[in-house]
């Protein structure tokens, strides 16, 4: 249980360092880049993380225990 | 009219078939909804996010105000981080640290409040306005869009406007959710009030995800003067 | 918050109520007789050669309408209380103030009020109606009337963390009856309230078209002005689409959850929200016509017009946008439902075919809608905000401008679709029906259902077939033709299951057989206009010609009306536990269905010889006169048979006999349930254990009650 606890909090820090660094990424190829497809590919990455580790989509086909 | 009518006797009505539905099934039900409710939202912010890509051109191609950097990174990582402490916040209602809940809750407060100065004050010009007007000092090194700068104004305050709308409604969820979550509403086991708020308020940084580079980061940057 | 429900649920409140609305209706009388005497008391009494001292005469009006108005707002007021219980007029009073629709109209009104007062404290005596303070005002009036009308009071107080029970049935110490005009959580409730809603708004939608219709019975104008002809035929459309939305409802709210052996909705509290919303947007779309110099966009509301016209237009934006609203939150809770309230057995492909129809119509509703939303947003943002998504009006070098046109892809985006979410259900209704009638098996039940499915999801890529003159692309007129062709292959197997399920059948010929054969005609017309609508250089003349209106009145007609008036026919007995008269019915059905013919060919006619639509006056020398005149012969004809039915409906619910109890042998499960239906729809839970349209084939069963435990 404890194990389970401390894991939960490190998949979510650890999606959000990945989250913080793709930003950032963003931004380098905003500047030297300058790729319209990359940048909409980073977000659409990004936004895959949130849906999935974030907001569970997974939920929605799985049937409540309690 | 009074022919029209469905009978409630007593009798018609055990208690094998009630109406209020089990947990479970009704847990289902507002996860569906609720879903099914941030899908039809996306239309909005694609049909929002389509307009940005069908008016900011030109002859060139797709083009973008210039806009300050600071200012979109900074607001872009608050909002980034206002989820990182929603979703801690989840996670610790799931492991019964109600403590850490309440907390962590008050960080995506606090987060989200930041994104939303950050809009209205910097990328709206508001705070700018205001120093211009009462001290004469310019902060930013980018004058800002105004509503009225043609398409550039028009895209720029609809996408960022419709956000803030949203941000507005995530936080004041926030804050029903912490009132109540004081009142120990939620449980370890039952929790669907934080669930909700909480993908709602993910949701709206996906939104994000979207419109910053959309906004900030796409295309050639126009300066515009007007 | 208790306070404020505790107040709200007195008897001094109730008073206070009757009081503001035996006041509003007071006024108008005074307004009624004030104009009475300007036009007629006065100049009479000149005629006849009375010389009254100047003032005497007003003077004496005045008081006499200030005692009217006095008597009208006491006696209402003390109707409140429970006083003059034994009259007809202090019941009405006592009741109207203590239904959800009076309250809710009255915080409209108020919300206005407030509204307006505050724009006008800030503006002084620069005070005048603008576009800010219109569309302020509209879309508080709406969260006025829902929180005045009790729909969000569970919500709040969720929010203050009190749990609050579902209330089911009549409000406490009301009548029974009282449940259609409160705030109630039953899906049957909410679909007759949806029914009558529609209904109502038909008539008045109907009413403009038939004074409009006499209008263009001749070249020149006899009965309005131009102006009046525009607004009159924009509130046509869009108060006919808003009737057509709340039929829809009525009929997707009172089935889906039965037929899927439900007990309710999965959201009873948001379905009606749902209904209580479009209520007030039905209400802002009216006084529309009322504001400024009413609303001439068209139902479509294109910028540039809509971006500078009359303030009417917004109003009527706003109200078509809370519509949009109401739409989305029902199509949510259909699909929710019927995603995880199936009874046992109720496979996808086991449940009736209506109920197919009903989930492709709401993935139509809960998506594309926002997309209207957003053009309907724009044009408001433009107008009271400055954001000139549809000005082209150059700015500073570099800077790109609005684009009209943007307005027109967002509107279509939702507007083709949305087509499909008034006819699906009706085309749901025919499938429906059609088994019942000729006592054979729905023929391709499955290819039927996915059907329903490939309209909604082609429907989305066709968007720009109303656009082939617009200035758009040309190079993308070649793929929106195809794409549109595509459209007839889901909707001809459609047709060819409803073909092959009267073949061979036994068929029998009650009322609601014969609206549905009738739809079937009709749509067939519309069906096979759209096609060349749809090709290019066709359409490049008959674009906003009388073709076109020939076209989707035969469409919305054949796809939702007359299944709409099949399916009040047809469920009729269920809902009332009564019979319609049949002689009745079937002289409705022979007067509109010919009706409609001649209707619609006529219009087509005179739209290939030239006839613009949208135009108040055309050239005698288009030599349509005649044509023109049948069809506003047969308009007039339609309506008389529309009130035909509702007198019948309205006189059978109250004495005809009694109903058998399937009247129509049916196998569905809101014909197997008892009559009328309880509360939780079935006594027991329900099982399905067969298929649902095995008519004629012995021993096959569709559902069972499940036996309770123990028996
Ligand atoms: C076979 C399928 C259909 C085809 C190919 C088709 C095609 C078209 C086309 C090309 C137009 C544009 C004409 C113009 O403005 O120049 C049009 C207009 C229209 N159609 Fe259809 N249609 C079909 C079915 C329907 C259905 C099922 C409905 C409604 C229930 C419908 C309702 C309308 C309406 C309301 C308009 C006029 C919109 C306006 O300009 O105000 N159509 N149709
Ligand atoms: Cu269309």
């Amino acid at each position: 249980m404890q194990d389970n606890k401390r894991a939960a909090y490190a998949l979510i820090r650890n999606v959000f360092l990945v989250l913080f660094v793709v930003s950032l990424a963003e931004l380098a190829v905003a500047i030297y880049l300058e790729s319209t497809v990359l940048l909409l590919l980073l977000a659409s990455a990004k936004a895959v993380l949130v849906v999935y580790y974030f907001m569970h989509i997974y939920r929605l086909w799985r049937q409540e225990a309690h | 009219m009074s022919a029209v009518t469905t009978h409630h006797d007593d009798h018609a009505h055990d208690d094998t078939h009630a109406h209020e539905l089990p947990y479970g099934q009704q847990l289902r039900a507002n996860r569906l909804g609720l879903w099914l409710f941030l899908f039809s939202e996306v239309f909005l912010f694609v049909g929002l996010f389509a307009a940005r890509f069908y008016l900011w051109r030109d002859a060139s191609g797709v083009v973008r105000p210039e806009l300050d950097q600071v200012a979109g990174l900074i607001a872009t990582s608050v909002l980034l981080i206002s989820s990182y402490f929603m979703v801690r916040a989840e996670v610790a209602v799931q492991h019964g640290e109600q403590k850490k809940m309440h907390n962590s809750l008050i960080m995506t407060f606090v987060m989200g409040s930041l994104f939303l100065l950050s809009v209205i004050f910097i990328e709206w010009g508001v705070l700018d306005l205001i120093l211009d007007n009462m001290f004469g000092v310019t902060l930013f090194a980018h004058e800002a869009i105004k509503p009225g700068d043609g398409a550039f104004g028009a895209v720029f305050y609809g996408m960022t406007g419709m956000h803030a709308l949203h941000v507005i409604s995530g936080l004041v969820l926030i804050l029903i959710i912490l009132a109540n979550g004081h009142k120990g509403a939620f449980t370890e086991e039952r929790h669907w009030g934080v669930e909700a708020c909480a993908v709602y308020w993910h949701y709206v940084d996906v939104v994000w995800i979207f419109f910053y580079p959309a906004l900030y980061l796409i295309g050639t940057a126009v300066t515009y003067h007007t | 918050m208790k306070a404020i429900l505790t107040f709200t649920r007195s008897r001094f409140a109730r008073a206070l109520v009757a009081g503001a609305l035996g006041l509003i209706v007071a006024a108008i009388l005074v307004a009624i007789l004030n104009s009475a005497h300007t036009t007629w008391v006065t100049p009479g009494l000149e005629a006849l050669g009375v010389q009254l001292p100047g003032q005497l005469l007003d003077l004496a009006f005045w008081a006499v309408a200030i005692l009217i108005l006095l008597a009208i707002v006491v006696t209402a007021f003390l109707s409140g209380f429970g006083m003059f219980h034994s009259r007809r007029m202090g019941r009405f009073w006592y009741y109207a103030a203590g239904t959800a629709l009076v309250w809710g109209v009255l915080g409209q009104a108020l919300t206005v009020a407030i509204v307006l007062f505050i724009s006008y404290l800030t503006m002084g005596s620069d005070f005048r109606l603008t576009d800010g303070n219109v569309a302020l005002a509209a879309i508080f009036s709406v969260i006025g009337f829902l929180l005045f009308s009790g729909v969000l009071t569970d919500w709040i107080q969720w929010i203050f963390g009190h749990k609050t029970e579902l209330h089911h049935g009549a409000p406490e110490g009301e009548p029974e009856w009282m449940r259609y005009f409160s705030v109630d959580v039953n899906h049957k409730v909410i679909g007759i309230q949806y029914a009558v809603t529609s209904v109502l708004v038909l008539l008045v939608g109907g009413t403009l078209a038939i004074v409009f219709r006499l209008e263009l019975s001749a070249p020149g104008m006899q009965l309005i002005t131009e102006n009046t002809y525009n607004t009159f035929f924009s509130a046509h459309g869009i108060i006919m689409i808003a009737s057509i939305l709340l039929g829809v409802g009525a009929m997707v709210n009172y089935l889906v959850p039965v037929m899927i052996g439900a007990s309710d909705m999965a959201f009873p509290r948001l379905n009606a929200f749902s209904f209580w919303v479009s209520i007030p947007a039905a209400l802002l779309i009216v006084s529309a016509m009322f504001v400024d110099t009413g609303f001439d966009t068209g139902w479509v509301g294109y910028p540039p017009l809509s971006t500078v016209g009359s303030l009417g237009i917004i109003l009527f934006l706003l109200g078509f946008y809370f519509n949009g609203f109401a739409s989305i939150a029902s199509a949510i809770n259909v699909l929710v439902t019927v995603g995880v309230m199936r009874a046992k057995g109720m496979a996808l492909f086991r449940m009736p075919i209506f109920v197919w129809t009903a989930i492709s119509a709401s993935i139509i509703q809960f998506t594309a809608t926002q997309t209207v939303g957003v053009a309907l947003t724009m044009v408001v943002a433009q107008r009271a905000l400055g954001l000139g998504f549809f000005d082209p009006t150059p700015v500073a070098a570099g800077v790109p401008v609005g684009q009209p046109l943007l307005y027109q892809q967002l509107f279509w985006f939702y507007s083709h679709p949305v087509v499909y979410v008034f006819v699906l259900p009706g085309l749901g209704v025919i499938s429906e029906l059609l088994p019942v009638f000729s006592r054979k098996p729905l023929f391709g039940y499955k290819w039927v259902a996915l059907s329903s499915l490939g309209i909604a999801l082609v429907g989305f890529l066709v968007w720009a077939h109303h656009m082939f003159v617009s200035g758009m692309d040309d190079s993308l007129r070649i793929p929106f033709m195809i794409s549109t062709m595509f459209v007839g292959i889901p909707t001809g197997v459609k047709f060819f299951s409803w073909l092959g399920t009267l073949w061979g059948g036994k068929i029998i010929y009650p009322t609601p057989m014969l609206f549905v054969l009738g739809a079937i005609s009709v749509f067939l017309i519309g069906g096979l206009t759209g096609p060349i609508l749809a090709t290019v250089p066709t359409d490049m003349h008959l674009h906003d010609s009388y073709w076109v209106v020939g076209h989707f009145h035969a469409t919305m007609f054949g796809g939702f009306i007359f299944p709409f008036f099949a399916a009040l026919y047809y469920w009729f007995p269920k809902i009332t536990g009564r019979m319609y008269n049949e002689r009745l019915g079937k002289l409705h059905f022979w007067l509109m269905v010919p009706g409609f013919w001649v209707m619609s060919l006529g219009q087509m006619r005179i739209g290939l010889m030239g006839m613009r639509r949208r135009i108040a006056n055309y050239d005698p020398a288009l030599g349509v006169e005649g044509t023109q005149i049948l069809i506003t012969i047969a308009a007039l004809v339609i309506a008389w048979s529309v009130l035909i039915m509702l007198y019948n409906l309205v006189s059978s619910a109250r004495s005809a006999e009694l109903a058998p109890e399937n009247p129509w042998e049916s196998r569905s499960p809101e014909w197997v349930a008892p009559t009328p239906l309880p509360e939780f729809n079935f006594d027991r839970p329900i099982e399905v254990v067969g298929d649902p349209y095995d008519y004629g084939l012995a021993d096959s069963k569709y559902i069972q009650t499940i036996p309770a435990a123990g028996d």
